[in-house]
């Protein structure tokens, strides 16, 4: 039987589905990542498979300005992720 | 009876004496050369513990008669009688398939609707007009339904309406058929009132009134029987006289699929039925007539250990397609129900079979599945004391560049 916690829940709040989460990218010269760490864990990015980048939001300002660079690799167990590195903030994020 | 073409009609009446009889004596050979009562709780018998006289070896003579009580039957019987309990369900199937043989020579074959349960079997009637082209006259008729029933002691009739006809195959000596033309009243005047299609008791009150045979009620006016009788004193006083209004009405074939096993020991315990069960449907799927079609109604049937028969129908709320579906509502029904007793086979008998697979939906299918969904969580609230951890994903911005600003999780509320 798993007791009540009596705890309040926050299901009023939205929360928005997908949402970036920071992880420690080591990228090699060209700004590539190689590997990342989520957690307590590392893992190495074999193939970069695609790229991108979003400029949005340039007019609300350089604080509020959304840059970034998106990658979507492929780790060595074959599972597919996507990483931005955030231009603005020089902060990366898993996605 | 006048048929469409304004020719006189021809009616078969096909009546096989002591039909339950005859197929207990088929099924135990052992039972020959000995009286036999076969014991109901049907009929009005009163007597002993209610039970009453279902039907009886031939040897037992003339004296017995259908829903005497069982005490009265036994005081004239032999000390040796050997009662045996019904199998409706053995002689159903039998008699099922004599109207199935028979139907295969001839299209318009009717069961005696004398009482469907039990009374009815054995005796059927069947329009012959217009089979001369096929295979000749009435007797060449007549033969080719005697040979559709050869395994029984059968006697066969015919006359102009079904009343005439059963009295001739009443008349008439084994497998040998009897024609009863033009007036029928001399026929009929010797004939026992025990002939009569009526209840136990009205023969009993015929014979108090001094009314022996047909010609004693023919020779009275029909008022004064339906004065001293009701309705069934003008059913007497018109059958008396050879008049029969009934139609013949032919039955209806319905397609069913029917699959059969025995239990290795007689069983009570569902971990060894319901499996027995699955298997009898996985095999009645199987068949090609249940191919892309589905049936609406299920029975079981099983002998029980030292009881007598369990029969068990259960009509699916929608057409069932499949094995798992059938056997979902055949559980759901079995879980409400103590079997008589330990079961030693099984015969599932699927029927109703439609090609129709669709299933009646509402038209507002959203609103109420809506209406499900908020209910639930209105339970929910009333469960934790606060707003369920429900969350529905809502749309935001799906054109946004953003991802995380494209869906979000919104809290559903009731």
């Amino acid at each position: 039987m798993v007791p009540n916690p009596r705890a309040q829940t926050r299901a009023r709040a939205i929360k928005p589905l997908n949402a970036p989460a920071p992880v420690t990218v080591s990228a090699d010269e060209r700004g590539m990542p190689l590997s990342f760490s989520f957690g307590r864990r590392t893992y190495e990015v074999v193939a970069t498979e695609d790229m991108w980048k979003i400029n949005d939001e340039w007019w609300r300002g350089p604080e509020m300005e959304i840059e970034r660079v998106y990658f979507r690799a492929r780790l060595a167990d074959g599972r597919p992720v996507t990483l931005f590195h955030d231009l603005a903030l020089d902060t990366w994020f898993r996605q | 009876m006048p048929t469409l073409d304004g020719t006189r009609a021809a009616v078969a009446c096909i009546h096989i004496p002591n039909f339950m009889w005859q197929v207990e004596s088929l099924r135990r050979p052992e039972l020959a050369g000995r009286p036999v009562i076969i014991v109901g709780q049907t009929g009005t018998g009163t007597g002993k513990g209610g039970q009453s006289v279902l039907d009886w070896s031939p040897d037992l003579g003339p004296k017995m008669s259908r829903g005497m009580p069982l005490s009265e039957a036994l005081s004239g019987a032999r000390r040796d009688v050997a009662l045996l309990e019904p199998d409706m369900p053995l002689y159903r199937r039998v008699f099922g398939e004599v109207l199935d043989t028979l139907e295969a020579r001839c299209p318009d074959v009717e069961p005696d609707a004398e009482s469907p349960e039990s009374y009815g079997l054995g005796r059927v009637y069947i329009g012959i007009w217009g089979l001369d082209r096929l295979y000749g006259d009435d007797a060449q008729v007549v033969r080719a339904l005697s040979n559709a029933v050869r395994q029984f002691d059968a006697r066969i009739g015919v006359g102009e309406n079904k009343w005439l006809a059963y009295i001739a195959a009443s008349a008439s000596s084994s497998g040998r058929g009897l024609k009863i033309t033009g007036e029928p009243g001399r026929f009929l005047a010797r004939l026992p009132v025990e002939l009569l299609p009526v209840d136990f008791k009205l023969i009993t009150r015929l014979h108090g009134f001094g009314l022996h045979t047909m010609g004693d009620i023919a020779a009275l006016p029909p008022g004064a029987m339906q004065a001293q009788f009701g309705r069934d004193g003008t059913l007497v006083s018109d059958l008396a006289n050879g008049i029969d209004h009934r139609p013949l009405v032919a039955r209806r074939t319905e397609e069913a699929v029917s699959e059969y096993l025995e239990f290795p020991d007689a069983t009570v315990s569902m971990a060894a039925i319901l499996p027995a069960i699955e298997s009898l449907l996985s095999r009645a799927y199987t068949r090609p007539q249940l191919a892309h079609r589905s049936a609406r109604e299920a029975k079981l049937e099983a002998n029980v250990l030292r009881r007598p028969p369990w029969t068990m129908r259960v009509a699916f709320k929608e057409p069932a397609g499949s094995r798992t579906k059938a056997l979902f509502a055949i559980k759901a029904k079995l879980d409400d129900l103590a079997l008589p007793g330990p079961i030693e086979d099984m015969r599932l008998t699927l029927s109703g079979l439609t090609g129709d697979a669709g299933r009646q939906e509402s038209l507002w299918t959203e609103v109420r599945r809506d209406q499900k969904l908020q209910e639930a969580v209105s339970q929910l609230e009333a469960r934790l004391g606060t707003a369920p951890p429900v969350y529905q994903v809502r749309e935001l911005e799906p054109w946004s560049r953003i991802p995380e600003r494209r869906h979000a999780l919104v809290q559903l509320s009731p």
